[in-house]
């Protein structure tokens, strides 16, 4: 009896296996930053669990990106003698932040999988697909001096086999606007789950209303600066006399 | 303790952006000028972006020199009829700096005459200041008086005389013709909006040794005539491009209050040749740099710049 019982749920278990066991599953702990006028940087913690545990031929990689912009990377020369801008190269809609998190040495997946995914820093779609030119090599290390692009291979780390935690760091200067983090769960090379979770970052405070002011009421910002400058101009003055008197 | 500039959209030490206002205003103390040829460049070093350097320094330099003019107005000693010339041809010059300005970033060598501008206006004019005072220095014993003639001769060429627009400048006790002081202007004007400075640095001794007027009504006509120009300046700039970071220019502007108020301080207990060869020398090593990143091969021939 027992045993039937036990047959007939797994019968009827099997078809919703999925449902209630996803590969995959994660989020982060804020989705939302706010950039005030203490603003240093922050870290957020991306958690989630697997169904299975890793093995060796598999890699779970996470990808966090931020809005787009576009960049002139410019090369000086020398004329004569001085040294001048040569040669502008510009970059039109590039990520303003990509940073790679990854657990698995990516041995397994293709060359087309990496590319499409853009999985490693090389691989990233930047005008031109050669990553030792001088002017896409220039970007990426700038933006990896800012912190703004990072391949990063020790920041995934496991609680038990299932339970993984990761911290993604935004540096100072990032820009704000949408971010997309997208975690991937490779499995001998062939992509079994993928999971994609918003995050807005945005000016607040003070600083934000500053900012909003001088987009949207461009010539009273001015305005406001200017009388507000003359003002402390005139404090200054005042209180330079008091003094002196 | 670092603030978030909402325009500049980047974290500076509070105390570091205090301490640039203050060596701004003990320039501006010591010697009556705006400090903005000090004050852009380092802003610009402590890795601001380059617009929002120039159009911030624009509207810190509203605050300074207007509380410069209104001392001098005090004492009498701004000759307002000269100052309004100066600023019709200060207004247009600056256009046309402005349309200069962005013809020279279409073409790609801004930088390259932002440098020049420094190097061969300002540098030339510390070389001069500085042979001047060392002369003066070695010539005057201790408590020697300096003759203002040499000053005066200067400007007596007999082309100038034979300009048309003769006017009479009553509180300069000059008479000459207006399209001299315009033209000053008119050529400050355009430096101005290359160079993003005040333009004091250039304007005093061309009021000086130029239009040949008073030494005590050159510096509150000049302030008198950069108010109204950065005012301008800020505003365009607010419009145009929104570059006007009001955070960061509140914070230069309590450092350079305070900073002038040391500058007065220091100013009398040096004498007037001394402080010219301090300026020379600290102009000299800001144009020295600029003639340096033309000359040297720089650390990384690659730059990333923002596209607006």
């Amino acid at each position: 009896m027992t045993v039937r019982i036990v047959f007939l749920f797994l019968i009827l278990a099997v078809p919703f296996r999925d449902a209630w066991s996803q590969p995959l599953l994660a989020d982060l702990s804020h989705h939302m930053i706010a950039i005030q006028t203490d603003f240093q940087g922050q870290d957020l913690i991306l958690f989630g669990t697997l169904d299975a545990a890793l093995g060796s031929e598999d890699d779970l990689v996470i990808v966090v990106k931020g809005p787009s912009e576009t960049l002139d990377v410019r090369q000086k020369g020398r004329q004569g003698r001085v040294w001048l801008n040569e040669k502008v190269v510009r970059f039109e809609n590039i990520p303003s932040f990509y940073h790679i998190y990854r657990y698995g040495s990516l041995t397994s997946l293709s060359d087309a999988t990496l590319a499409r995914q853009e999985l490693t820093l090389d691989r990233m779609k930047l005008n031109t697909k050669d990553p030792q030119n001088p002017f896409r090599l220039a970007l990426v290390n700038s933006k990896k001096r800012w912190g703004l692009y990072k391949e990063d291979t020790t920041s995934i780390v496991f609680r038990g086999p299932h339970l993984f935690r990761a911290d993604v760091d935004f540096p100072v200067r990032v820009k704000t606007g949408q971010y997309s983090v997208t975690v991937y769960l490779f499995k001998k090379g062939e992509i079994i789950a993928a999971q994609t979770t918003p995050l807005m970052i945005s000016k607040d405070g003070i600083g934000a209303d500053i900012f909003f002011f001088a987009h949207t009421h461009a010539f009273w910002y001015g305005v406001l600066a200017i009388v507000l400058a003359l003002f402390s101009g005139w404090m200054a003055f005042v209180i330079m006399r008091k003094r002196s008197l | 303790m670092d603030l978030y500039f909402p325009i500049a959209e980047m974290s500076i030490n509070v105390f570091l952006v205090l301490g640039l206002g203050m060596i701004g205003g003990i320039a501006s103390g010591l010697f009556g000028v705006g400090g903005g040829f000090l004050m852009t460049p380092m802003l610009i070093f402590v890795g601001v972006p380059p617009t929002v350097a120039v159009a911030t320094q624009a509207n810190q330099l509203v605050a300074a020199s207007v509380s410069g003019f209104l001392g001098h107005w005090r004492r009498g000693h701004v000759d307002v009829k000269m100052g309004g010339v100066l600023l019709v041809g200060g207004i247009l010059g600056s256009w046309v700096g402005v349309a200069l300005f962005s013809w020279l970033k279409r073409m790609g060598h801004i930088d390259l005459v932002i440098s020049l501008c420094y190097v061969v206006f300002l540098g030339s004019l510390a070389l001069f200041m500085l042979i001047e005072s060392v002369g003066f220095m070695l010539r005057t014993p201790q408590n020697g008086t300096v003759s203002v003639k040499t000053r005066r001769d200067f400007h007596h060429h007999p082309w100038l005389l034979s300009l048309p627009f003769m006017m009479r400048f009553p509180k300069s006790k000059l008479y000459i013709s207006a399209l001299l002081p315009a033209m000053i202007g008119f050529f400050v004007g355009i430096l101005v909006s290359l160079m993003g400075i005040g333009g004091g640095f250039l304007m005093v001794p061309a009021m000086i040794y130029l239009l040949g007027m008073p030494v005590h009504m050159v510096p509150g006509t000049s302030l008198f005539q950069i108010t109204f120009v950065t005012a301008m300046v800020t505003l365009l700039q607010s419009v145009q491009n929104q570059t006007v970071d009001m955070m960061l220019a509140m914070v230069l502007i309590l450092g350079s209050v305070v900073g002038a108020q040391l500058g007065i301080k220091i100013a009398p207990r040096i004498r007037g040749e001394r402080l010219r060869f301090i300026l020379a020398l600290i102009v000299l090593g800001v144009c020295g740099q600029m003639l340096a990143g033309l000359l040297l091969k720089p650390a990384s021939l690659f730059a990333v710049v923002p596209v607006r």
